[in-house]
């Protein structure tokens, strides 16, 4: 199965100038991406539709990782899924050029959090996805499947056309 | 960087594998798409799924690249000369060909970074951007007219850039109400088209000139999005047309013009088994 994640140009400049702010408590922003989506003949097609930045006040500080997000956070996300069928991408950057890896505590978050999303949306997938300066990786929860499943190919669509693949990680 | 991309290294040192990793999506593979697949077979590109429907005919041998007289007689698909033709280039090359209507691929045709269109149709040439929209891709059309204005022939023809969320081709006035209507009026009654190879061949690669400024910018004078080819002098200069286009496009800008609006996952996936 082949997962494709589409951004424009404009929607991953929203994304990144919104995640490279300071924020007061936490030392990384986070936020959600709404991607509608179509099947491939051999798998499909996620499209960024729209961001939606963790409000400031929805961190909240964590003894074990500095802060982390509140529940409020995950009912708003919750809600964007509930109120028109698209699938749920949890978004971070990593400040640094090549391609990003998710960490220890990335993976733990992303195990929690991203299934909830099928309480809104259980037909659909839902993932991960952590921005670099100049690449992305990013895993979906695809629903009926045990296996976790990395996005393959990331496009930036614009006056340049910006693709890589997962594949280059090696 | 190979040897064999020695002559095109000023496009970047990267610009080999990203050429591999692209795929080009082809619709319609006659006059204008078998440029299209002679040139991307020679620039690089990796990966293509292409649709056409139909066989070669002997009329198609004026204008059909890589078509033969054999061909005609053998009755050879057009998709499959497109093959052909692309693997005697690049052995390696992924050439996925459909003998089809293109609507009946369409899952394939997502699998395209870029979508090029060489359709007869002002029908056609809507509903292949619609598709080219949803699945946020890019689509680079030509058209090509041959009139009779008095006692003179005049062939004309544009080239056009559709970037997601820029001008679509009914921003930039190639679609119109009127056309559509006119054609679906017509309908049955249109006669033969005038097409010609040499101006096919412009049309083509000024498009394709479009397709490497988009994947590897290597110049900082971006191409106007609408070109229009003038075949009689033979020139071919930005459309007066994009003084007057907003940058923004007003046709595409609903929430519910991207993706499948009735998405569900494929009933492989569904099932888990896939």
């Amino acid at each position: 199965m082949k997962i494709r994640l589409k951004l424009s140009r404009n929607l991953h400049d929203e994304i990144t100038d919104h995640l490279q702010q300071p924020h007061p408590i936490a030392l990384e922003r986070v936020g959600f991406i709404a991607c509608a989506g179509a099947n491939t003949d051999d798998g499909f097609l996620l499209l960024g539709r729209s961001f939606h930045p963790v409000h400031d006040d929805h961190y909240e500080a964590d003894t074990f990782v500095g802060a982390r997000i509140s529940s409020r956070a995950v009912q708003a996300a919750l809600m964007i899924a509930y109120g028109k069928p698209q699938s749920m991408l949890f978004v971070h950057e990593h400040a640094h050029k090549g391609c990003p890896g998710p960490s220890r505590v990335d993976l733990d978050c992303w195990r929690e959090l991203i299934p909830n999303f099928w309480h809104v949306r259980p037909e659909l997938p839902h993932g991960g996805l952590i921005l670099s300066e100049d690449r992305a990786m990013g895993l979906m929860w695809v629903p009926n499947q045990t296996e976790i499943f990395p996005i393959d190919d990331f496009s930036i669509v614009g006056r340049h056309l910006r693709r890589w693949t997962e594949e280059e990680r090696g | 960087m190979a040897n064999s991309q020695s002559r095109q290294s000023f496009l970047g040192d990267d610009s080999e594998e990203i050429l591999i990793s692209v795929t080009a999506g082809l619709v319609g593979y006659s006059g204008g798409g078998s440029h299209f697949g002679q040139q991307l077979a020679h620039v690089g590109v990796g990966n293509f799924v292409i649709v056409d429907p139909q066989l070669i005919e002997d009329t198609n041998l004026t204008r059909l690249v890589g078509g033969t007289s054999a061909d005609v007689l053998a009755q050879t698909v057009k998709v499959e000369i497109a093959k052909r033709l692309i693997q005697s280039v690049r052995p390696d090359a992924t050439v996925d060909i459909y003998q089809d209507d293109w609507r009946n691929v369409v899952s394939a045709l997502r699998r395209s970074d870029v979508i090029f269109g060489a359709v007869d149709t002002y029908r056609d040439r809507n509903e292949v951007e619609r598709q080219a929209r949803r699945s946020m891709t890019p689509y680079i059309d030509i058209g090509m007219d041959i009139s009779k204005i008095g006692d003179e022939f005049h062939i004309s023809g544009q080239i056009a850039l559709s970037i997601p969320g820029g001008p679509c081709l009914w921003c930039l006035g190639i679609l119109r109400e009127e056309l559509l209507a006119q054609e679906a009026a017509d309908y049955g009654h249109a006669g033969v088209r005038q097409q010609v190879v040499w101006s096919n061949g412009v049309l083509a690669s000024t498009a394709i000139s479009m397709f490497m400024s988009l994947i590897l910018p290597w110049s900082t004078t971006p191409m106007p999005l609408l070109l229009e080819y003038d075949g009689n002098r033979g020139t071919v200069v930005p459309s007066m047309k994009l003084q007057y286009v907003a940058q923004t496009c007003p046709h595409f800008s609903n929430d519910t013009d991207l993706g499948d609006p009735f998405w569900k996952l494929s009933k492989e996936i569904a099932d888990g088994t896939e």
